[in-house]
């Protein structure tokens, strides 16, 4: 009984994860609209107080960046930073910031908490990267406006991202079902060869998910550059993409140390556990492939 | 026995933890709404709709579209704008979702669009038109505004969020509340909604 509550538990964990993808400006994409779902239970009454606080730390965020370019004062840059620190924390709270494919992903590779809180970080500063090098390329080499480039190439860097996240949980189901088969043959003789496999994954996972520019970090950058101000502007960038940092890492970390506490409570039943886990990984895997292919489909 | 209920407690306080996270909606970008509610002499004829965008948004479209630079927009910049950074709200119902006596009634177009610079905010006005007849008895009309995709977080103005023009020949009255049946993005947001009731006053 208690096995059964433990794998539905997990199953439940996974799929639960909503897949809640786009992030196109509606006022600019050409897309046709995102289907909106009827209600299916009471909505969480945080989340628009969530949305509040950083509808009020953006207010504030342009209010002292107005005020550091007027007064050219050095006295508002703390709490500029404090701010894109915390509106990194929130915005990266929403859909779209790539933390449903890492958590899933990361359930799918071990147990490793580190791994999590690597992950995490290498997206967020992919997902920013993108951004600034977005802004610099368009507004300082092309010298076009953004509104078009930024909507033309987060499509196309979302098409190419959703593949590539297809094509990791392929190669992350393969790698698992491999080592299944190969554990049933030699009854998992040799743990070191597993290790070896596991190193080298997160960078590309990374980098597939976080390719994407963030629409939050190109705002800031953008507003920025308008005053003049383009090393605050990559200060603030900076402090954002850390702000999302925390939050990725921590809703991966969460997924982990669910199924770690699950497994643990296996424990004295090795054989079981072992059998358990890899259909954890192979079954994120799958996960890992579903949300590309229905991220892919949104976007086409 | 009592060490395993324990852990599948935590599971599933966990599951209720990374769900929620997972489910968090992320507005890029922010705009408060103001309506006023236009009244012609047969009841109801439109909203006239006003919405001050924030600032790193309103910093984004300046750059592009003010091509001089001189923090004003000239009728060629508010057509493109239009054109670029507003049309395409058609696919969205304008952010606008009405109902008319219970049934729901679709924006399909829209007039008079205008765009404005002021104080670093950028300002959309434009009329939807929508004809109601007003009658002897109370008739309902229900409007409320936000981004099914959850882009854009669209908030009531704090001051006079909602205004009513030429009422003198009707008698009214209106609210601003949260609609707890109904939800948007997936079920997970409410709607705030204007309710208003207007009938002809009588003589």
């Amino acid at each position: 009984m208690a096995r059964l509550v433990t794998v539905i538990l997990i199953a439940l964990l996974l799929l639960t994860i909503t897949p809640l993808v786009r992030g196109q400006n509606p006022f600019i994409s050409k897309d046709s609209p995102q289907k909106v779902s009827a209600a299916t239970g009471p909505p969480p009454p945080f989340l628009a107080r969530i949305a509040a606080w950083q509808q009020h730390l953006n207010q504030k965020m342009a209010r002292l960046t107005r005020e550091a370019r007027e007064t050219g004062s050095l006295r508002p840059l703390l709490s500029l930073i404090m701010i894109a620190f915390l509106y990194g924390v929130l915005h990266a709270a929403g859909p779209g910031h790539g933390k449903a494919v890492a958590t899933s992903y990361l359930i799918s590779r071990g147990r490793k908490l580190g791994e999590g809180i690597l992950l995490g970080n290498l997206i967020a500063f992919f997902h920013g990267l993108s951004a600034v090098l977005l802004v610099v390329a368009v507004q300082f080499v092309l010298k076009r406006g953004i509104a078009g480039p930024l909507e033309s190439v987060t499509r196309t860097t979302q098409l190419i991202s959703y593949s590539l996240i297809v094509l990791l949980g392929a190669g992350l189901l393969t790698r698992s079902l491999l080592s299944w088969s190969r554990r049933a043959r030699n009854d998992g003789s040799n743990p070191a060869r597993g290790l070896k496999e596991r190193k080298g994954g997160p960078l590309a996972m990374a980098l597939a998910v976080g390719m994407i520019p963030c629409p939050g970090v190109v705002l800031v950058m953008l507003f920025c550059l308008s005053l003049n101000l383009v090393g605050l502007g990559l200060l603030l960038a900076f402090f954002l993409i850390l702000g999302m940092a925390v939050t990725i890492s921590a809703a991966g970390l969460a997924g982990l140390a669910g199924k770690n506490l699950a497994l643990g409570a296996l424990e004295r039943r090795r054989r079981l556990t072992e059998t358990i886990e890899r259909g954890i990984e192979a079954t994120a895997s799958i996960l890992v492939m579903a949300f590309g292919l229905l991220f892919l489909a949104a976007t086409l | 026995m009592k060490l395993r209920v324990r852990a599948f407690l935590v599971v599933v306080g966990l599951l209720l933890f990374v769900c929620p996270i997972m489910a968090f909606s992320h507005p890029h970008l922010f705009l408060e709404n103001c309506l006023t509610i236009v009244f012609d002499q047969q009841g109801l004829a439109g909203i006239q709709v006003r919405w001050v965008f924030d600032e790193f948004f309103s910093s984004m479209i300046a750059g592009d579209y003010d091509r001089n630079h001189n923090n004003r927009l000239e009728g060629s910049e508010i057509r493109m704008i239009e054109k670029e950074a507003f049309a395409n709200l058609i696919n969205f119902d304008y952010f606008t979702f009405i109902k008319i006596e219970g049934r729901p009634f679709k924006v399909q177009y829209i007039q008079d669009f205008s765009a404005v610079l002021a104080g670093g905010k950028l300002i959309y006005d434009f009329l939807i038109p929508c004809h109601v007849k007003a009658s002897s008895t109370f008739k309902e009309f229900i409007v409320s505004q936000y981004d099914p995709t959850y882009y854009t977080l669209v908030v009531f103005a704090k001051d006079q969020p909602v205004k009513v023009e030429n009422v003198s020949n009707f008698e009214i009255s209106y609210r601003i509340a949260k609609n707890p049946q109904e939800a948007y993005y997936y079920g997970q947001i409410h709607p705030v909604e204007v309710i208003l009731r207007f009938k002809r006053k009588h003589g």
